[in-house]
């Protein structure tokens, strides 16, 4: 397996890299799709180009919003494309990780019939990185792919048990984007489960719940010798080293840009949207529409709608952390104030680590033509609205509208084919027998 | 005409810096000149000089005034100013046009400037909290804004726009481009400046109240003249006014108007065949009946053609002294001059021999350097912005080229790209000269400085990518879909052995530049919208999590279903 998956990394960072011999980094460097505010490469080389040419904080500049950690990543050096797609690479090769973690260890608890519609690891990092979204990225050099790469850290680490490396992952993550410090909850829980599996199942469960067994995973990677810490010492412990490492990157970004301007410029700008530049989210049209009087209440709405799925996550899927962290990063890539087409990449790539839950969904081929749908709008409208004229901004808001209900659904698919995988694991294999006839039925009530 | 070597071009109104004079006094004077290319240009002049009458600020003395208008008085006494000039231009002041310094570099659109001492406090505020400093500087300008601006209807207080003031005291741009020449050290002075870049900004409704100011105000002497029909008309229109405090508490302003119409146009427009002659009533369709008995001088000249190959002639023919200079005639309209003269009215004309005018080709080109606004791009959302520069003499120049550039126009500083090498952005000399100061939205304009040496006879091209910001709601005009205006880019001759004049300015006219605009009928739609699909994601996740599964049977028979009914408990 290591000697295809090493191949088909060399494979695809070849692909990569011809790509961005061609002309397409030229024409894609500006796409807003591809890019924002905030991840986009020509502010990016203008704020250095102001910070070492002319003297000028890029901060109190007025258009720099990139975090002060990426500065000094292109400060010293990472300009060309070969780092983007190193960093592309060895996200997929951590995808693949994450893949192959989940099977390890009995976590993935199949049930009868759902090999067949297991993705092997090498699938998941090819998926990752040959995805369109992905090329595209590369070629346009936006930044979020390092972001991408702390995430995919953080999870691998986490499935792997290894404290330490995963908050400290998930904290460059949330230096870079702001918004990881939301998997927080679901990633103490992952770590703890992974780490103290005999101290879970003792645990009472919070919700009694009689459709839900669980089966003690046989791996331990500690030693059985020492006592296992409760579930809130342990998460005290891990929010100290998440917030220590946070204060760490706030410290050294202080000392290199001297001063704490960057945290108006790069999270207030996350935070309260000032930056109207249309993307693929549903953010720039509504403020746009939107008068003064009721600017601060919506942006809170808009943040709001991103954090409060959080807990509720964690909760609810506290005994499949893994899953709650990916629900989680969809919502954040679909209701983030500047979304991505990166981001939805990781995301795809991620749920085809949970893909034997396709058997139980209802209507992929409607989402999956309505996303292509959508993809096929965002650039045509946008060509339409601003280049030739023949449109207007409307075009565009809608079809960023026929991407957010096609991305939605496909999380709410995954929501409701997870529900009725545990319903069906809890009804034994001849109730299940029967579901497949269809003598019986699922529903919602 | 004659191409004038670049010492002329700096000689006129640097009123300024002159020897104050004690008496009172009131000039007006009209300047014609006909141009190359059959159009006409007319430069009005009305200057004022009073007594020393303006009190300190919180004196309550009574101020009295003959000749300056109490307008002026007041609002240099009311917030305590040293200077402030308004100009107001519409057109472009073409190369093929005679430049004179002082009269014909105006920036297009509404441009505002004072000269304030830092720190000294106008007439109502004693109630103000801190201790002088910036905050009563700011104050006083934007209360003298608001002054100015309604009384002479020009619009030019913005509001809520803070983008266009800027101050400037010890940069290398404001000692080369706006260098202090009132009483008293450079530091202890703040000029305040901004700029409307309106396309269309003189305009009738300003120069009615600068009429009102002045003395005779239409009735008699030269401004009988003004009339917005005709003015209007041209190609290059400007209103300035100007006024000064002096070191002994006199006021000096100078009012002036300056208009290039064309009178080839008015012949075909009225069946002819498209000749150059005109006259007074012609141009202005008045002509002076009466002398301003006001004014100590009065009088109107003409610049002559001396070196045009068609012969002409000039009426009327006596009365007029030549002047100083060969080229020059000029006629009084004093009060006392009329009435001895006999006849009831003064009509300048000019009448060329040619029955038809016929364009000069090619035109000379009398500036020394000219410049245009370069805007490229393709869509509204970025673009590349940058002027090109023409030297047109036999020396090398070094010209500073001085941007100010509205909040929502994002240039990228990194990207220059130049016809010339030395102005790449990896050139270290380059970013040493530059003087950049990005804009921060809604908040701060772009302001771009920098020096450019021209070497003889070429033309050099900058240009840099820009991308447009994205406004809120409530900022767009009420009609968008027109376009921005951009103010044009500023030049300014810097030249070693002219010190002490003003140094030589010249502009490129406003451009209007199209933002991506979104559908102004839409907020209500797109908040529902919005929110519904916010609310029905939300609305499916808590369903999805909050509900419970239940397994129906939907087989006919009982039986099967109490069996299979054990296997669920199972």
């Amino acid at each position: 397996m290591e000697r295809r998956l090493g191949s088909l990394l060399l494979v695809g960072a070849g692909l990569h890299l011809s790509l961005s011999l061609t002309s397409l980094p030229q024409l894609l460097v500006d796409r807003n799709e591809l890019t924002t505010p905030l991840t986009s490469f020509t502010r990016l080389k203008e704020g250095h180009y102001l910070l070492k040419s002319l003297s000028l904080n890029p901060y109190n500049s007025g258009s720099f919003h990139h975090p002060p950690l990426i500065l000094l990543l292109y400060d010293l050096g990472a300009r060309s494309h070969v780092v983007w797609v190193a960093a592309e690479t060895l996200t997929a090769y951590l995808i693949a990780r994450i893949a192959d973690g989940r099977s390890r260890g009995g976590g993935r608890r199949l049930l009868e019939g759902e090999e067949a519609g297991v993705w092997t690891p090498l699938r998941c990092a090819a998926l990752y990185l040959l995805h369109p979204f992905t090329l595209l990225t590369v070629q346009a050099r936006s930044t979020n792919t390092f972001a991408n790469l702390a995430l995919a850290l953080t999870f691998a680490a986490g499935l792997d048990g290894s404290i330490v490396l995963a908050l400290f992952s998930l904290s460059i993550a949330t230096h870079l984007s702001m918004y990881p410090f939301l998997l927080l909850p679901p990633l103490i829980v992952l770590l703890y489960r992974t780490l103290y599996p005999e101290a879970v199942s003792a645990a009472p469960s919070l919700v009694e719940n009689p459709i839900e067994k669980v089966e003690p995973v046989p791996h331990s990677p500690t030693s059985s010798i020492t006592a296992a810490p409760s579930f809130l010492q342990f998460s005290i412990g891990a929010v100290t080293i998440f917030a220590s490492h946070q204060l760490t990157l706030l410290g050294l970004s202080f000392w290199l840009t001297g001063g704490w301007e960057f945290l108006g410029s790069v999270y207030g700008v996350i935070l309260t949207i000032p930056d109207l530049t249309p993307t693929i989210g549903l953010a720039w049209y509504f403020f746009i529409e939107m008068f003064d009087h009721f600017r601060m209440f919506f942006v809170g709405v808009f943040q709001l709608q991103v954090a409060i799925y959080s807990l509720p996550f964690t909760i609810f899927y506290r005994h499949d952390p893994l899953f709650a962290i990916l629900m989680l990063v969809g919502v954040i890539s679909l209701c983030k104030s500047y979304p991505l087409l990166s981001d939805f990449g990781l995301w795809h790539a991620l749920l085809a680590t949970y893909s034997e839950l396709g058997l139980y969904t209802s209507h992929p081929l409607f989402l999956t033509c309505l996303s292509l749908y959508g993809l096929t709008l965002l650039p045509t409208f946008h060509y339409l609205w601003l280049y030739s004229g023949s449109g207007n901004a409307n075009f565009f808001y809608a079809s960023t509208l026929v991407w957010a209900i096609s991305q939605g659904g496909i999380l709410l698919e995954f929501m409701s084919a997870y529900g009725k995988r545990e319903v069906g694991r809890g009804l034994g294999s001849e109730g299940r027998k029967l579901l497949k006839e269809g003598s019986w039925v699922l529903v919602q009530r | 005409m004659v191409l004038l070597p670049l010492s002329l071009l700096l000689l006129v109104a640097d009123f300024v810096s002159s020897s104050p004079l004690k008496n009172e006094y009131y000039n007006e004077n009209l300047e014609i000149t006909p141009l190359v290319d059959g159009k006409v240009h007319s430069a009005f002049n009305f200057e004022f000089n009073s007594k020393p009458i303006v009190p300190e600020p919180h004196q309550n003395s009574a101020v009295h005034s003959t000749v300056v208008p109490r307008l002026l008085v007041h609002l240099i006494q009311h917030h305590n100013l040293d200077s402030f000039s308004l100009t107001l231009s519409s057109g472009r002041w073409s190369p093929h046009w005679p430049s004179i310094s002082h009269h014909t570099s105006a920036p297009s659109g509404i441009e505002l400037q004072a000269w304030l001492k830092k720190g000294a406090s106008g007439v109502n505020d004693e109630d103000l909290e801190t201790d002088g400093g910036e905050d009563w500087d700011r104050r006083r300008w934007s209360r003298f804004k608001g002054a100015i601006s309604g009384a002479f209807c020009a619009g030019i207080a913005q509001g809520k726009d803070e983008g266009d003031d800027f101050t400037r005291t010890a940069s290398n741009l404001a000692q080369q481009e706006h260098p202090f020449r009132g009483e008293g050290l450079a530091e202890d002075h703040v000029i305040y400046t901004t700029r409307t870049p309106r396309l269309s900004a003189t305009c009738t409704e300003s120069l009615t109240p600068f009429i009102a100011l002045l003395p005779c105000t239409s009735r008699a002497g030269i401004a009988s003249l003004l009339n917005p029909h005709t003015l209007f008309d041209g190609d290059w229109t400007m209103i300035r006014i100007q006024a000064s405090r002096q070191k002994d508490n006199s006021i000096r302003a100078m009012f002036q108007v300056g208009s290039v119409v064309d009178p080839v146009r008015g012949d075909r427009l009225r069946g002819g065949m498209g000749n150059r002659d005109f006259s007074m009533s012609s141009l202005y369709d008045r002509v002076i009946h009466m002398g301003c008995p006001v004014a100590q001088h009065s009088e109107v000249a003409l610049n002559v053609p001396t070196d045009s190959l068609s012969s002409f002639e000039i009426q009327p023919e006596q009365g007029f002294q030549r002047l100083n200079s060969p080229d020059k005639v000029s006629w009084t309209t004093t009060f006392s001059s009329f009435s001895a003269q006999k006849p009831d009215s003064l009509n300048v004309l000019l009448k060329w021999s040619e029955s038809q005018f016929r364009y000069p080709q090619p035109l000379p080109v009398l500036a020394p350097i000219s410049a245009r606004r370069i805007l490229t791009g393709q869509g509204q959302e970025r673009g590349e912005i940058g002027v090109e520069l023409i030297n047109h003499l036999d020396r090398e120049v070094e010209v500073m080229w001085v941007e100010r550039w509205p909040w929502w126009i994002r240039g990228f500083v990194g990207g220059v790209r130049s016809s010339s090498s030395v102005l790449s952005p990896e050139n270290s000399t380059f970013s040493s000269q530059l003087e950049y100061s990005p804009p921060i939205a809604r908040k701060r304009p772009t302001t771009l400085a920098l020096n450019i040496t021209l070497p003889p006879k070429t033309s050099k091209r900058i240009v840099l990518p820009y991308e447009c910001s994205y406004l809120w709601y409530t900022e767009y005009p009420p009609d968008a879909h027109r376009g921005f205006e951009v103010p044009g880019a500023a030049f300014v001759i810097l030249d070693e052995n002219q010190e002490g004049t003003c140094p030589y300015r010249f502009h490129t006219p406003s451009t209007l530049l199209s933002l991506p605009t979104p559908d102004f009928s839409m907020p209500y739609n797109v908040i529902i919208l919005t929110s519904t699909l916010m609310a029905l994601f939300f609305g499916s996740i808590v369903n999805a999590m909050g509900r419970v599964w239940i397994v129906v049977d939907v087989r006919k028979d009982a039986a099967e279903k109490s069996e299979d009914a054990e296997a669920l408990k199972g």
